[in-house]
Order: C-alpha cells, then sequence, then structure tokens
C-alpha cells in the first residue's frame, strides 16, 4: 500500500466530509480511543510559583580534583 | 500484485482442531497490535517463525491468575496468505509509514481544530481506519516487542522489537489454505 494520490484522495475526502466533534464522537465511543480532558478552572490563576535563573548557582561541571560537582548555570 | 505470506499461528491443540476444521477466531481488544484479526509470525527481523509460534503458544498457556497451565498441548499452525498489495498495509516500510502518518496527521489536526487531545493505540487506529472505510486494509504487518515466556518470568520490557508479525481481518478472504505443522506438551 502506497500514499498515491488517488489514496490520499480518499483519505481526505473523510476528514473534509466529518467534523470534528462526529470524528471525536466516533472515535472515543466506537474505538475507545482516550479523550484527554486538562482543563483550568476559570481559566485563570491564583497564584503562580515563580522560576529565575541565578547566575551564582551551579552548573554539572565535574572537576577530578573535587568530590563533588558545581553547577554553575550561564547567565 | 499479489502478495504471499506464509504465517505461522501458535495456539492449544484443542484451538488447533478447531481451526482446521471451521476457521480462525478472530483476536480482539485495545492491546491488539495492529488490531482485530488472526495474528501470524511471518519472515521480518526473525527467520525462526515456528520457534517463534511455539513460544507463543506455549507462554499463552500459562494462567496468572489460577496459576496454571489452561492447555496441557499445543500446536504449530502454518498458514498461507494472500493478499493484494493495494489491501496490504506494510509499516516495516516507509511506504505504509507514510500511510499510516498521513491518516494520524489529518486526525490529530481534526481534533486540534477543535482543541481536543486524544490518545490511541496504533491497534485502536487500525480498526478506526479501517472499519470506516478510510483505507482498505486487508493485511497489516508490523514490527513488535512480544513478551514470551522469559519475558514475563524476567519482567523484561524492551523496546527493541523481537518478531514480524502480520494480522489478517477477514481470514475467509485471505486464508486460502492451513496445516498443523508441530505439535508438543506445554510441560
Amino acid at each position: 500500500m502506497k500514499l498515491t494520490k488517488e489514496l490520499k484522495k480518499r483519505i481526505d475526502n473523510y476528514f473534509d466530509n466529518i467534523s470534528a466533534e462526529e470524528l471525536l464522537n466516533i472515535t472515543v465511543n466506537k474505538y475507545d480511543f482516550c479523550e484527554v480532558n486538562i482543563e483550568i478552572e476559570n481559566q485563570k490563576f491564583d497564584s503562580v510559583v515563580k522560576s529565575f535563573y541565578n547566575s551564582k548557582s551551579n552548573s554539572g561541571v565535574y572537576d577530578e580534583g573535587k568530590d563533588y560537582c558545581d553547577y554553575s548555570i550561564a547567565a | 500484485m499479489i502478495i504471499n505470506l506464509e504465517g505461522y499461528h501458535g495456539t492449544s491443540l484443542e484451538s488447533a482442531q478447531s481451526i482446521q476444521s471451521s476457521k480462525y477466531d478472530l483476536s480482539t481488544g485495545d492491546e491488539e497490535w495492529l488490531g482485530d484479526g488472526v495474528y501470524f509470525f511471518i519472515k521480518g527481523i526473525s527467520s525462526k517463525l515456528e520457534d517463534l509460534a511455539v513460544k507463543w503458544a506455549i507462554s499463552r498457556a500459562w494462567d496468572n491468575k489460577f496459576k496454571r497451565n489452561k492447555y496441557r498441548n499445543y500446536c504449530v499452525l502454518l498458514s498461507h496468505i494472500e493478499v493484494h498489495d493495494d489491501n496490504f498495509l506494510d509499516l516495516t516500510t516507509e511506504d505504509g509509514l507514510d500511510v499510516f502518518d498521513y491518516i494520524i496527521d489529518r486526525y490529530i489536526k481534526k481534533m486540534g481544530s477543535i482543541r481536543k487531545t486524544v490518545k490511541y493505540q496504533d491497534g485502536q487506529f487500525l480498526n478506526f481506519a479501517r472499519r470506516e472505510n478510510i483505507v482498505d486494509i486487508e493485511v497489516a504487518k508490523g514490527n513488535f516487542y512480544i513478551k514470551f515466556t522469559k519475558e514475563k518470568i524476567k519482567g523484561l520490557n524492551l523496546r527493541t522489537n523481537n518478531c514480524t508479525i502480520c494480522t489478517v481481518f477477514d481470514p475467509a478472504k485471505n486464508i486460502k489454505s492451513t496445516k498443523i505443522i508441530t505439535n508438543g506438551s506445554v510441560i
């Protein structure tokens, strides 16, 4: 089986003539596809955690003279 | 062009006798590698097809729930499979993967248009593509990692494929002959 122009057209025809909602319904209910629901309530956050780089923190450069690793991040 | 395949199917002696006198039963379920159908070991990354079918029949005998074998004697059936290349999806080739990837891409884009993410396995997607008549697949082929007795006992779960299998969706149409070639005791 090759992806010939005819086969591509047939595949396109299927997807062009079905609504996304109907396709979802068929694949989930008939073929047991699993819908992944990741919803954020109210679409807003009450709080956030701020992450930042610290140029004085350490990176993974191993020095044979030491028995630990330095972790300096280039900033 | 007609594709000819020699497929090796390991099962119990009882099932083998039933298959010879009537027909194969389809394997179904979400966990099937290439979707619903009758499964065979075929030539590909392994040439020891009879050995694979024996290992499969022996591993399938064990009932882990009741800690005993479901059957004492196994059989290997050899079936001759015929399929037109237009109806043969070979996922070990670039041509086959192109077809599979194109259908998946169209599906993902469609789901993206309604901001939906959906998870599925190869077999489920092939069932969908075939049963919805998106493509006329009669036989599908792929390389997979299959757990036999050793893999189950040792808890091995590798990603390196260990065999090539095919599934036949309509045995009455594509399986032209079947004969028992090996039998033996599970224990």
